[in-house]
């Protein structure tokens, strides 16, 4: 028996009176920051690999590898523009984006397509600070928002099928209760930090 | 055809003192009767037939003959008859005394009465047929003549006729569903205003009619789960419910990050001079 798609709304209770609705400056920029953060774990995982790497070649002669700043600055944006790109077409959403429980939509609240992801990301990387038009856009959009016509929604929801606001009348089930320890935990531990860091 | 006249024969003059003032007619008189009876009828019928074709000359003097002829035979029975009486009574103890005498008379008697019944029979069909005829072509003619139904409609007070009709045994006889079977439902539900219907219906009272208990009885409550849960793919539902949501940590930095938001947006309609709530 093929079960069909179910229609039950896995936002949490105590998100479902704002779910849907645009983001504000400070889960953005909180978001990007757990972003920056992540890349630039994945950065520094990645040149202590190439570190592991050159070591069991060169043996004793083994020096830790000098990275010019420029190519530092190149890998890095790089790096941010395929992460964010690639979390927004998968998934409508980066790791900072989950764990502030925003997600990327059209303003047609359909998914962002590939196209739209890449410039998005382009354009976050090329001008972060762009975000400030957040605090002062009646709707709440960034620079780059109005410009590929994307807006950040709050969507505490699992699946990325169910994070418009018209969803709202479904039937709901509050799951949250029954996940009080999941693997998460650990990733809370980090923005935690962030938060008391603000 | 005219009927044939018998002759008369039956008043033919009796010899005074020929009988006995205690016995009737004696056998040789009764014996004459009915020859005499025969002779007439037969030549009655001759006469009549003859009479038919009035028109020949020849057939009207075969009538004039065979009626003479017979009138002669009759009257010599008469003549005869005193002497045939009287040998009779000088002969009669012997011959009264063996019965044979009396029993023929009787005989002759009723072969007489029988063939006159007889006639009289087919007389009495005849008329009885051209009555009917009769009858039946009066009716007729008078129906014609007559608008029924308009009579009917002037002088019969229906609502009379049908106060005394017994509806309850009227109905009881009627076969419901052949009926039934000759309506057209779907024209008739037509016509009939659901709306209006359902208006008229106390659903209240309708619904505390109905035994809730007794009909979720009746339903398989197990099947039925079984059937929703396979349907709604559970294990899908708590699959994306338990991936994709935080923890209890992550949804107070969230909760927070709502607040800031709403408190910077606050904030800077305030300072930009823009009501509250222009933003969605």
């Amino acid at each position: 028996m093929t079960a069909r798609q179910t229609a039950f709304d896995t936002v949490p209770r105590e998100a479902r009176s704002f779910h849907g609705e645009p983001a504000g400056l400070v889960t953005r920029t909180l978001a990007n920051v757990v972003d920056l953060v992540v890349v630039a774990a994945l950065l520094a995982g990645g040149y202590l690999g190439v570190a592991g790497l050159l070591f069991l070649r060169r043996g004793a002669s083994f020096t830790f590898p000098i990275v010019s700043y420029r190519l530092a600055y190149a890998v890095g944006v790089g790096a941010w523009i395929v992460y964010m790109a690639f979390g927004w077409r998968t998934n409508g959403r980066t790791y900072g984006d989950h764990l502030l429980g925003l997600r990327v939509r059209t303003m047609d609240n359909t998914e962002v397509g590939g196209v739209r992801a890449v410039a998005r990301a382009v354009l976050c990387a090329v001008a972060p600070l762009l975000l400030v038009w957040v605090a002062i856009s009646r709707q709440q959009r960034s620079v780059q928002d109005l410009i590929v016509g994307t807006h950040v929604v709050y969507d505490w929801g699992g699946s990325r099928r169910r994070t418009s606001s018209e969803d709202a009348a479904r039937m709901r089930v509050d799951v949250a209760a029954t996940v009080a320890n999941e693997p998460d935990d650990r990733d809370a531990e980090p923005v935690s930090g962030v938060d008391g860091e603000r | 055809m005219r009927e044939p006249e018998s002759i008369p024969i039956h008043d033919l003059p009796t010899e005074p003192g020929s009988q006995t003032a205690d016995t009737g007619p004696s056998a040789t008189e009764r014996g004459i009767d009915f020859l005499a009876g025969i002779v007439s009828f037969g030549a009655g019928l001759v006469v009549s037939a003859l009479d038919g074709e009035e028109t020949d000359e020849r057939s009207a003097g075969v009538a004039a003959f065979v009626a003479a002829g017979a009138g002669l035979f009759l009257e010599g029975l008469r003549a005869a008859t005193p002497v045939l009486g009287s040998i009779e009574r000088a002969a009669g103890p012997t011959i009264g005394s063996t019965g044979a005498a009396e029993s023929v008379g009787e005989l002759l008697d009723h072969w007489r009465s029988s063939w006159d019944d007889r006639h009289e029979d087919d007389r009495q069909r005849a008329a009885d047929e051209q009555l009917r005829a009769t009858f039946q072509r009066a009716v007729d003619t008078l129906l014609d003549q007559l608008d029924l139904t308009s009579l009917v409609l002037d002088h019969l007070d229906i609502q009379r006729v049908a106060s005394a009709i017994d509806i309850q045994t009227l109905v009881a006889d009627l076969d419901v569903d052949a009926l039934a079977a000759r309506l057209d439902m779907d024209r008739l539900l037509d016509r009939i205003d659901m709306n209006r219907l359902l208006d008229r219906i106390d659903m209240e009272r309708l619904t505390e009619r109905i035994d809730m208990q007794a009909l979720l009885d009746r339903v398989d409550l197990p099947a039925v789960a079984s059937g929703v849960i396979d349907d709604l793919d559970i294990p899908q539902v708590i699959r994306e419910a338990t991936t994709d949501t935080a923890s209890e940590g992550v949804r107070d930095v969230r909760l927070r990050g709502v607040e800031a938001d709403r408190a910077i947006g606050r904030a800077v309609d305030r300072l930009l001079g823009r009501s509250n709530g222009s933003r969605r």
